[in-house]
């Protein structure tokens, strides 16, 4: 399993200072950051510690299994944010 | 030489600029995230004043984010936070630049961010666009969320059509709160009069302008989704063949191509459309004091052509306003600065800091002033240590209130704000809705100063 | 993209990974730690490991910055006349505080020593030791244990019914098919009494294969967002379970062959249960009587049904109650022993049957010296500290040694403790941080973190839902100048003459002068017990060094075992005994009690775990205190309204025992009507900067020690369902300002 940040993301990254394995991105000192249009939850590094979901202040982390529906789309949307661009655009392609 | 009294610094604006560089200034036992890890960035007492020119706080937060977007609107839970640490006073109903001047608070403060924001719209530049019924989207988003500077804004949307020109994120506010349901406006925060504007709306067809292609346009992912959530509207596309999106496109843009394309297919049925419009520029806006019809040029062939038209917003941009007493970059629209340090003519303003989207422009999202405040507060920090700041002659905190009160016949604090909340909140219950705005300044302060 | 690295010395070493586990919390998770040249690089969850397969949380993970900590003490602190500290070195300490305990010993014998373990000590296997052997060498009657402000009510209920304090059944969660979950809140505190990995998920997993999961709580707990919530008054646990038997008895749906098969004296339920009215019961409990008769009967029908509980029903004034009755419904519903239901664990070291054959455990053996509170496990509880401190006597308490605790803000009436703790001859503080506790002690003494010293999972291996085995070695050098817990208790012992050992012939090994360590003494439990390698008769069993030597846990089966009822017993009969007078006895204290509100403090407050804090120990840690770490009061809607208390708004909860100002009110539905909830743990003072920082209010000012006030078998601080009144301090706060 991992966590997912979804649609209501405004990129406060009180998720990243919160997070014990470093795997939200990106970070405010990468440079995607400031054109980031939400943040990501790498679902390789995600140890599934829940702190992300507490501290979120906008309720936009959700555990996988606890996803709403209308969002299971962000599962694939976190997971590509750390995939080649040929791997993430190939199984966007597939999906839809 | 480290002064033992605690520094003290002025944030001109409480949106989010603002809000997280206070956040910082008053920064947490858990330190400030930088340079990949939590650390320490202020080591010394700090007191700060927020200085706001409406009684109301936290900016876009109220006025800017769409009334349907609760989750976003519960950062203000945040700000709220971080108004109740020990060393924050807001001071609202206070103009810089009006009722005190940067050269005023640069004698009264050790250190001055401004993070005022970006009150003014860029504008399509073409002839009608005065015409009543023309507007921009930051005025449309600012009256349906009860700001009191737009709240005596009329918008009749007794018209069959309404084009948005521009294809941000803040066109897709405008056209979803402009096909919502009326019930489900009732239950958000949506100023009252806009909601009865809205109940006699007559609207059938949203027409959203993209000067180039799908691959260019400006919304995001999430409020395309949302668009694709409205009940009873079709959603299609003209001006472009969304097939032909490049293989190399960035991995967002082809996941947005996709989700139009799937929901142009999905949603090819309703009573009223939405219609995406690409490679097409206004020319110009056509009517008898109001607007009726607005030219559009395919830029693809440049052939031309007149839509027919009640409602046209301009959603091309916010743009900073200057400030009288500070430079300003009147080709960006911002305060001119480096390393969030203001700067005429390449020097910087000993004690003068800016942040937030009066210093980038109006880019990012809300959390991107985050970072953005942090910095500004680490050059504020930075200067503080190496003795850099004005600090002879600042006021103390009494007597920044008493120069302020001279001047300004009404102010209030934290707690006249809340006053104010309280009062929406509980006349919002009465109606069963989350909030009634009060909309105009002359009601909050009346309420304020009552009793 | 991904910033991998907290640690950006360069160095040409080599990294290398080593396994181990966390000592936080009762997950025990498995861990890998990357090393390189003594620092540690990372810390991550072990994938491979058999119970926890990947996970671990953010306090465990962070507890690299806790050994790296710049406010921890280093080296032996001495308090001054002044009250500051001056570093000493460890001989100075350690000869000062046996001198000083010699003074003390020759006046008041060594049974005004006082030793108090924190719960820390239960991820430490030599300081476990040491400490009940300290107590048994002295004879001392003045040994505390954090359990007594937490559980004791299950030692004293398992020594009653199963023969052990320390044989404890646990919830089959992976394969039940109705979990009754009561007060525990496991998606936060990650379990206790119940060593499951992936708690979380294993508890999805009830739900994913069909079956069902029921929350009690006064709040809509995370765990309860995740499941069926039915809400529940504070302590009205025994009352639900108590009404639950009702149904299940009346209504015939007990298994009576396991009853006659499994147990003897099961005649006391219905003798229990016949003054039971269902309508009291939901009264007291806030639940109807139709939602208690229809869990009972879903409970009893369930092909097999585990009934867990922890804090919600276990440190009120019925704990024992509630844990008899928790048992009993188990039992009286066929599922003690079987799949799906209530287990016992398969610990490596079975550490049950070796307390059993050296006779360290039991109950009322002895009474306390003021209170008459009988010992549990050996142990007296908390609350009675301050009056054990403050009566004269033979057997008052003169000094204490407190062992990787923080009394001064975790226990009852916690001002009264540190007024008492003021009289005492001498305060001995083993700690890693100068605390509200360790401040006031004479001395400080610095011990290793569970990163640094060796170590096994003495207290969740009998508890693991998947039984492993994992013995570590230090997973880095000690930092500064500390030492192992087990090693001062050591030293301090030899200077007072003792060998810290309880077993026969201990004290006599130590005038020959061998004293065997804890380590030692360990690995003959595991070399001779049921999965040890006897000395080689069986290779493929198990030994420390055995276990040192793999990198990781060894797993031992796949799931709790079944049918080993006859085995694990150590009651006379081998069945589980259900029939003793005390449960007559504190059924009819639960009948005749009030349940009312008192109109002066109309609300009731539970405690409340949050995901980042543990108790009173990480708060100084930025990972674990950064992003809107405050304080907050979690209040019903109505109440809030009927209290005047907007969002926000600061509040001073008063209690017949003390008053607070909590920082901030939350307002929620996810409260019970009547109830507040406030974390606690937080109100800190001391060296801890940040802990300090963060601010909050301590929930103990408001509880009491008073003796009436506990559970009264066993002992345990009542710190739930304390009667309180709020006002908003808005205006206060204003006017200050």
């Amino acid at each position: 399993m991992s966590y997912v940040i979804t649609a209501p993301c405004v990129a406060d990254y009180s998720c990243v200072e919160v997070c014990p394995v470093d795997c939200i991105s990106p970070m405010p000192d990468d440079s995607g950051f400031d054109a980031a249009t939400q943040l990501y939850i790498n679902p390789v590094l995600c140890v599934d510690c829940d702190a992300c979901r507490e501290a979120c202040p906008v309720n936009a982390i959700f555990a996988e299994d606890q996803l709403p529906e209308k969002w299971l789309d962000y599962i694939g949307i976190n997971a590509a944010h750390f995939q080649s661009h040929t791997q993430a655009v190939a199984e966007l392609r597939h999906d839809k | 030489m480290i002064s033992e009294r605690p520094l003290r610094i002025a944030i001109v604006g409480s949106g989010p600029a603002g809000m997280y560089s206070a956040g910082h200034l008053l920064e947490g036992p858990g330190g400030t995230f930088i340079n990949g890890g939590l650390n320490q960035i202020v080591r010394r007492p700090v007191e700060v004043d927020v200085l706001e020119r409406l009684p109301t706080p936290w900016g876009l937060i109220r006025s800017g984010v769409a009334p349907d977007h609760p989750d976003k609107k519960r950062m203000a839970a945040i700000y709220d936070s971080i108004a109740r640490r020990q060393g924050f006073r807001f001071i609202g109903n206070v103009q810089v630049g009006r009722d005190v001047s940067p050269a005023d608070l640069s004698q009264w403060y050790d250190g001055v961010i401004y993070a005022v924001g970006a009150d003014d719209e860029r504008r399509l530049g073409i002839t009608g666009e005065d015409l009543r019924g023309s507007d921009s989207a930051r005025a449309f988003v600012s009256w349906y969320n009860g700001h009191p500077d737009f709240s005596d804004l009329q918008f009749d949307l007794r018209c069959e059509r309404a084009v948005l020109v521009g294809n941000g994120n803040v066109a897709m506010d405008v056209a979803r709160i402009l096909f919502s349901p009326i019930s489900t406006l009732h239950n958000t925060d949506i100023a009252s009069y806009a909601l009865d504007a809205l109940g006699k709306s007559q609207l059938k067809e949203i027409v959203i302008l993209g000067r180039r292609g799908p691959e260019h346009a400006a919304f995001n992912y999430p409020e395309l989704m949302e668009l694709g959530e409205l009940a009873d509207t079709a959603i299609s596309v003209e001006g472009t063949d969304l097939s032909l999106t490049p293989e190399n496109a960035d991995y967002e843009t082809q996941l947005k191509v996709a989700a139009l394309a799937k929901l142009c297919k999905e949603k090819s049925q309703g009573s009223r459309r939405i219609v995406f419009r690409f490679n097409a520029a206004p020319t110009a806006i056509v009517g008898e004091g109001q607007v009726a019809q607005i030219k559009v040029v395919d830029r693809r062939d440049q052939s031309e052509q007149a839509l027919n038209a009640g409602l046209v917003l301009a959603a091309i941009g916010y743009r900073g306003l200057a400030i009288d007493g500070l430079p300003f970059d009147d080709v960006r629209g911002v305060i001119p600065s480096r390393d969030s340090r203001i700067v005429d003519n390449g020097i910087a303003i000993a004690g003068a800091y800016v942040t937030g989207w009066i210093k980038r422009g109006p880019k990012g999202i809300i959390g991107s002033n985050k970072k953005c405040a942090r910095d500004a507060v680490a050059a504020v920090m930075a200067d503080a240590d190496s003795n850099l700041l004005p600090m002879e002659g600042t006021l103390s905190a009494a007597q920044v209130l008493e120069a302020i009160n001279a001047r300004v016949s009404v102010t209030l604090g934290f707690s006249g704000w809340q006053k104010i909340d309280r009062q929406e909140q509980s006349d919002g219950r009465a109606q069963g809705r989350p909030r009634l705005k009060m909309t105009t300044t002359g009601a909050m302060l009346g309420l304020v100063t009552a009793g | 993209m991904i910033a991998p690295i907290m640690n950006n010395k360069r160095s040409s070493s080599p990294r290398i990974d080593k396994k181990l586990f966390c000592g936080v919390c009762e997950s025990s998770c498995g861990l890998v730690a990357t090393i390189q040249d003594d620092d540690l690089i990372k810390l991550r969850p072990d994938p491979g490991h058999p119970n926890s397969k990947g996970f671990a949380c953010s306090k465990g993970l962070a507890f690299g910055a806790v050994r790296d900590d710049s406010d921890r003490v280093l080296q032996p602190l001495k308090r001054t006349d002044d009250g500051s500290f001056v570093a000493v070195s460890w001989e100075q300490a350690l000869d000062e505080i046996g001198e000083r305990l010699n003074a003390i010993i020759k006046v008041h014998g060594r049974e005004s020593i006082g030793l108090y373990q924190g719960n820390s000590v239960a991820w430490n296997f030599g300081a476990f030791l040491n400490l009940f052997g300290m107590a048994g060498a002295l004879k001392t009657k003045h040994l505390y244990s954090a359990a007594s402000i937490d559980i004791n009510g299950y030692w004293l209920v398992s020594q009653l019914l199963y023969g052990s304090n320390f044989l404890n059944p646990v919830p089959d969660i992976a394969r039940t098919d109705f979990m009754l979950c009561i007060g525990a809140n496991p998606a936060v505190s990650h379990g206790s009494m119940a060593n499951i990995g992936r708690f979380r998920d294993t508890m999805l997993g009830v739900t994913a294969r069909g079956g069902r999961v029921v929350v009690i709580d006064p709040r809509r707990s995370e765990t309860a967002e995740l499941f069926e919530h039915l809400p529940i008054r504070p302590n009205g646990d025994a009352w639900l379970l108590a009404a639950m038997l009702k149904v299940i008895f009346d209504e015939g749906l007990a298994d009576l062959g396991a009853l006659q098969r499994q147990t003897s004296g099961s005649e006391i339920i219905t003798d229990l249960l016949a003054p039971v009215s269902l309508a009291q019961a939901s009264d007291a409990a806030g639940i109807p009587v139709a939602d208690i008769q229809q869990l009972a009967r879903d409970f009893a029908a369930a092909p097999s049904a585990c009934a867990y509980g922890r804090c919600g029903m276990s440190i009120g004034p019925f704990a024992t109650l509630s844990k008899y009755l928790l048992d009993v419904l188990n039992i009286a519903t066929g599922n003690l022993d079987r799949e799906g239901g209530w287990c016992f664990a398969r610990p490596f070291i079975d550490l049950e049957a070796l307390m059993h054959q050296l006779k360290s455990t039991g109950y009322d053996r002895w009474r306390t010296r003021v209170d008459g509170f009988p010992e549990v496990a050996g142990t007296a509880p908390v609350v009675s500290i301050p009056r054990e401190i403050t009566t004269p006597g033979k057997g008052q308490l003169r000094a204490m040694m407190v062992i990787g605790a923080n009394p001064a803000t975790s226990s009852p009436a916690a001002g009264e403790l540190r007024d008492a703790f003021k009289q005492l001859d001498l305060l001995i503080s083993q700690d890693i941080y100068i605390t509200e506790t360790s401040r006031m002690a004479d001395y400080i003494l610095p011990p290793t973190t569970w990163l640094e010293r060796e170590g096994f999972p003495i207290f969740t291996q009998s508890h693991s839902g998947v039984p492993h085995a994992q013995w570590v070695g230090p997973t880095l050098k000690a930092r500064g100048d500390v030492r192992d817990d087990a090693w001062i208790m050591d030293e301090i012992s030899k200077r007072i003459g003792i060998v810290p050992a309880d077993f026969p012939g201990a004290q006599l090994l130590g005038k020959l002068g061998l004293r065997p360590s804890p380590s030692f003494l360990m690995d003959v439990g595991l070399r001779t017990g049921p999965e040890g390698d006897w000395f080689g008769l069986r290779p493929s069993g198990l030994s420390r060094k055995k276990l040192l030597n793999n990198n990781g846990a060894i797993k031992l089966a796949n799931g709790l075992p079944t049918g080993v009822l006859n085995k694990r017993m150590f009651t006379k009969d081998k069945k589980v005994n259900l029939d003793h007078a005390l449960f007559r006895t504190e059924m009819a204290r639960l009948l005749a009690s009030s349940f009312a509100q008192d109109e002066n403090y109309p609300l009731s407050l539970i405690s409340q775990r949050e995901l980042r804090s543990q108790n009173t120990w990480l708060h100084n840690i930025s990972k674990l205190v950064v992003a809107d770490r405050v304080q907050r009061l979690r209040i019903h809607p109505t109440d809030a309204a009927r209290y005047g208390i907007e969002e926000g708004d600061p509040v001073e909860i008063s209690s017949p025992y003390g008053q607070i100002r909590v920082p901030e009110a939350r307002i929620s539905d996810e409260m019970m009507p009547g109830s507040l909830a406030l974390p606690h743990g937080w109100g800190h003072e001391g060296g801890w900067q940040r802990a300090v920082a963060v601010g909050g209010a301590g929930y103990n000012q408001l509880t009491t020690n008073r003796a009436d006030s506990a559970d009264l078998p066993s002992g345990n601080a009542t710190v739930n369902g304390i009667s309180v009144r709020i006002r908003s301090l808005r205006d206060v706060v204003e006017m200050a300002s």
